[in-house]
């Protein structure tokens, strides 16, 4: 190890600070070992405080270059008391919950298309669908904004997370107990699975389906619920929703053609799951619908062909601005919304981009009950990914 | 001149990655002249330091997670390494805090927090673990 004061940089580096400070010598630096004093540059300015451990020769080699002085091996007092630090909240634990949820659901599908889940598979799901039950009773808001706000996940693994979510909320907005909704947040998790050997293929293209997919996709809830009795489930409550999912109130759906009454509310409940969490996605064939789009269109196109009370319910469970979603104030900042109010058209936001369109490090609460900061409309989350970190720190623990 | 200038050992040995952490030394050479008292009037000072801290967040952060994830590094040390940027972003919103209240002394703080924990630890150290990864996936 050597020190080379003549380093390049600063033309500086052989000059002293002032009394008081000593270069640093070689011997005094161990890898891996807490800095006996502060170091500080030819300026005087310090650059890292007493304690600061060096872990690799490349730091060390950048340290001695960068700042060779040492202050008094007694650390100089700090004028400034330090940081207080942030008390944990419980409530991050929800967001975090579900960055693992779509891992561990993304294994489960890796393993089952590699051929290596067998008797495994239902509990798995049965897992993760307990998991997504206990998230929700936690802290829905958290759970509806991380999949809102998600942008790179594959769309198998979080179009079924988002479905099963939706399914847990309309059922118990409609006062399913528990464990009769657990049947369905596990279709929910399932419904596609006839088409996962071939979803990023289909994700990737943008030409028209070849016969084969289109034969594929029309026979998709068939297989799914084929491939899930022979992966073990057995409850009609998970295998029914799951082929009768594109069955139509007006008969127009498929594979069966069954019409009204003959489609059960649990069915009809993952139709619309399905379809918002689709509506929702980059898809190859057009971009996302930002929420409130894909629920106006939910309602006017599907109105006579899924049932429009259970609709309105999602909506007015999920907050026609949902926890998330990216909003245009009055003011001009842009926010995300954090938490759903009593009043659907006023929930909570934090701002993150200023008026002037650049972004904010800490974002800020506003009141959009307050005309100043009216939600205007939503925007693309799309235009705003580069905030995502800064979006996160807004529920992830310290 | 700058006082921090680019070395060797910051590169991750990819260009665009090399660029956007640039930028910290910029940010650094910035804190220096606002700590010095040296910092032109028309730069904003050290409020300046925090908008381009955002600007280094929002402009560099999720592209890196991005480019790592594209490049095969493994899922536990993306979530990691996420956790590393979100106690990073943290710690300056914390430092954000306190200046806004009135407490410019914390830029004494904010100097060996930077050079220290984000610039030595985090772009020396724990970056240069995904370069592996970014050769293979070329």
């Amino acid at each position: 190890m050597t020190l080379d004061t003549n380093a390049t940089g600063r033309g500086s580096m052989s000059k002293l600070p002032g009394r008081g400070f000593r270069r640093v010598a070689p011997t005094d630096l161990r890898l891996g070992e807490p800095l006996p004093y502060a170091v500080y540059d030819s300026g005087g300015m310090l650059l890292l405080k007493a304690g600061f451990v060096i872990n690799t020769q490349k730091q060390l080699d950048v340290l001695i270059e960068n700042g060779s002085c040492r202050g008094e091996d007694t650390p100089r007092p700090h004028s400034t008391p330090p940081l207080p630090i942030a008390t944990v909240n419980e409530e991050h634990n929800t967001f975090e919950t579900l960055d693992l949820l779509k891992i561990r659901l993304k294994r489960t599908f890796d393993l089952y298309k590699a051929g290596s889940l067998n008797a495994d598979f239902v509990p798995r799901i049965e897992g993760i669908a307990l998991t997504i039950q206990e998230a929700c009773t936690h802290d829905t808001d958290s759970a509806l904004a991380n999949l809102h706000l998600d942008y790179d996940t594959s769309y198998a693994v979080i179009h079924h997370l988002q479905s099963a979510i939706l399914c847990e909320l309309i059922g118990k907005k409609m006062g399913v107990r528990e464990d009769s909704r657990l049947p369905l947040v596990k279709a929910g998790l399932t419904h596609d699975i006839g088409l996962i050997d071939i979803q990023d293929e289909l994700d990737r293209q943008h030409t028209p389906l070849t016969p084969l997919q289109r034969d594929r996709i029309t026979r998709h809830p068939a297989d799914s619920e084929w491939i899930l009795a022979s992966l073990g489930a057995t409850e009609a409550a998970w295998l029914d929703p799951v082929r009768h999912h594109h069955e139509r109130l007006d008969g127009t759906g498929y594979p069966d053609g069954v019409t009204g009454d003959a489609i059960g509310t649990p069915t009809r409940v993952l139709a619309i799951a399905d379809i918002y969490s689709a509506m929702v996605r980059d898809r190859p064939y057009r971009k996302a619908m930002v929420s409130g789009e894909a629920m106006r269109k939910l309602m006017l196109e599907q109105g006579q062909k899924t049932d429009n009370r259970l609709i309105h319910m999602m909506i007015k469970e999920i907050g026609v601005f949902p926890p998330g979603a990216i909003v245009r104030l009055a003011s001009g900042e842009v926010a995300v919304v954090k938490k759903r109010t009593a009043n659907s058209a006023s929930p909570l936001v934090c701002a993150f981009i200023k008026p002037d369109g650049m972004p904010m490090l800490t974002p800020l609460q506003r009141d959009t009950a307050d005309d100043k900061f009216r939600v205007e409309g939503i925007v693309p989350f799309s235009n705003y990914r580069g905030s995502i970190v800064v979006l996160r720190s807004l529920w992830n623990r310290p | 001149m700058s006082r921090f200038e680019w070395k060797a050992e910051y590169s991750v040995d990819d260009a665009i990655l090399d660029d956007q952490h640039r930028q910290m030394l910029a940010i650094l050479d910035e804190l220096a002249d606002a700590l010095d008292g040296n910092a032109a009037p028309e730069s904003g000072g050290a409020r300046a330091v925090f908008d381009d801290l955002a600007a280094y967040v929002t402009g560099h952060l999720a592209y890196e997670e991005q480019r790592i994830a594209d490049a095969g590094y493994p899922e536990d040390r993306i979530v990691a390494h996420r956790q590393e940027h979100n106690a990073l972003l943290r710690k300056v919103q914390e430092f954000e805090r306190v200046f806004e209240q009135g407490g410019a002394e914390v830029l004494e703080e904010l100097m060996p927090f930077l050079y220290g924990d984000w610039l030595i630890h985090h772009i020396c150290e724990t970056d240069r673990e995904y370069v592996p990864y970014l050769k293979t996936a070329r």
